[in-house]
């Protein structure tokens, strides 16, 4: 049991580390249920008709990218096969190219048009109140250009929509990680504008997102990881979120199981 | 005049805001809204500017004082600038503006946050005690909520999600909502204080 006390913690990275890589080598490939949060977006979208408009905010950097980028995949697949136009607008900086090179491909891959099928107005400043602006008239928020600098007069798609607005917008779904993003769209462009929306959240943020799922406001959340393979599943293309799964759930296991053994150890050394 | 004028600015702005959010405007007729929303971005940029100045300046005079860790002031100076040079030239979305961001910004943050994932691991032998009844509860709801999270707990228990669903659900929600009024509250009535003046903190001490 002492051991087990002076346990150096180097040994528990490097157990954390093996089990990361076996399922790598190994998936497990185990079952995945889909919870009513993700059914929720999925149904959203299936009965958006044909040319609708699906607003996707890309407000995260690359430090989540691991969680939201399976997300995006997913959901940008599922608009595709379903013929909705796409918009993608991102609050933060250090979104960079990461959104942008996951559509780029699946716009090839699902022979779409840039300009006609999806838009990307890129990172814009001004955070909130951006998107505020965003609201009465898109091309004064995103300055008339889309991430290229290329002017939103010469894309079909940016044409057609004006504003983050009905009619133009059906469907809103944020990627946040933080400030600004699910909240803000929820408080600026949801309750104000009445355009309805869903989230793509990250693990941590959940519990923070599921008033609001509860209250209606959010037609669904995508919740975290395992959300990406419940709605890989949905679409019936299992990808990466499923197989990550396998290492999220060996990771949880073990940390369960230190919980536990860590527990025995205090309370079996308490009175010495 | 120097605090009564940004004070008049203020409570003007702040009315002008507070009647478009609150009440319905069309937009059509009222054009103010959004050329607020436009001046803020302009002291966006502006900022921006303003911060690249005076973090250069706070940095050289740390490499000229020879500061602790000048070495990193550097470092940071140099990559500053040439990024903002590169995209300057190129814009952001740039090829090899994007090159570093891909090949440099973005490993960097995804192992920063990766690296959590075995400090977390490493703390929850350590560190997560039952030793007293609060603490029981959390490490009780942290264990069913860790493990609904993963197919795992449905693999040990059936229903174990359920379980997971209901304390996000019931307890969560509850406490999350409470809390979030009780900010909210705090920061109305804090805006009200700007508002009407009474709060001056943000123009500064006097001198």
């Amino acid at each position: 049991m002492r051991a087990l006390v002076d346990l150096d913690r180097r040994w528990i990275f490097l157990v954390v580390f093996i089990l990361l890589a076996i399922v790598v080598i190994w998936p497990l490939n185990l079952p995945v249920r889909v919870t009513p949060m993700t059914q929720g977006i999925y149904n959203y979208i299936e009965n958006l008709p044909a040319g609708s408009v699906l607003w996707l905010g890309l407000d995260y950097g690359p430090s989540v990218a691991g969680e939201l980028n399976p997300q995006l995949t997913a959901v940008v697949e599922h608009a595709f096969r379903k013929n909705l136009r796409i918009i993608t607008y991102t609050m933060w900086q250090t979104q960079g190219t990461i959104g942008r090179n996951i559509i780029d491909k699946l716009l090839k891959e699902y022979k779409k048009e840039y300009g006609t099928d999806w838009v990307d107005l890129g990172f814009k400043p001004g955070g909130i109140t951006n998107l505020r602006l965003m609201t009465s008239s898109l091309k004064e928020a995103a300055a008339g250009v889309d991430y290229q600098g290329k002017s939103l007069d010469e894309f079909p798609l940016t044409r057609e929509v004006k504003a983050l607005d009905k009619p133009y917008v059906a469907f809103i779904i944020d990627f946040p990680a933080g400030t600004p993003g699910a909240a803000e769209y929820l408080a600026i462009v949801t309750e104000v504008k009445g355009v309805p929306m869903g989230v793509g959240q990250i693990q941590m943020s959940v519990a923070d997102s599921m008033q609001f799922v509860h209250s209606g406001q959010y037609k669904g959340m995508i919740p975290g990881l395992r959300g990406a393979a419940e709605y890989e599943k949905l679409i019936g293309k299992p990808g990466t979120a499923v197989r990550a799964m396998d290492g999220q759930t060996l990771a949880a296991g073990f940390v369960g199981l230190l919980i536990v053994l860590g527990n025995v150890i205090y309370f079996s050394t308490r009175g010495r | 005049m120097r605090k009564e004028l940004p004070t008049i600015i203020c409570i003007l702005m702040a009315v002008v805001v507070v009647v478009s959010m609150y009440f319905y405007v069309p937009n059509e007729k009222w054009k103010l809204m959004d050329m607020f929303d436009n001046w803020y971005n302009l002291l966006y940029y502006l900022a921006m500017g303003l911060g690249l100045i005076n973090l250069t300046r706070i940095h050289v005079m740390a490499v000229v004082k020879r500061r602790p860790n000048w070495v990193y002031s550097i470092w940071l100076v140099l990559f500053m600038w040439a990024y903002f040079i590169l995209a300057m030239i190129q814009t952001v979305d740039g090829p090899q503006a994007d090159w570093v961001f891909q090949n440099f910004l973005t490993p960097i943050d995804s192992t920063v946050f990766a690296l959590l994932a075995f400090y977390i691991t490493s703390a929850s032998f350590r560190a997560f005690r039952a030793r007293t009844l609060e603490a029981t509860l959390m490490l009780l709801t942290a264990f069913i909520v860790l493990l609904g999270t993963s197919p795992l707990g449905d693999l040990i228990i059936p229903g174990w999600t359920t379980a997971k669903d209901w304390i996000l659900s019931v307890p969560n929600t509850g406490g999350q909502r409470g809390i979030q009024i009780g900010i909210y509250l705090g920061g109305l009535a804090a805006a009200l204080r700007v508002m009407l003046g009474l709060e001056r903190a943000y123009l500064g001490g006097a001198r």
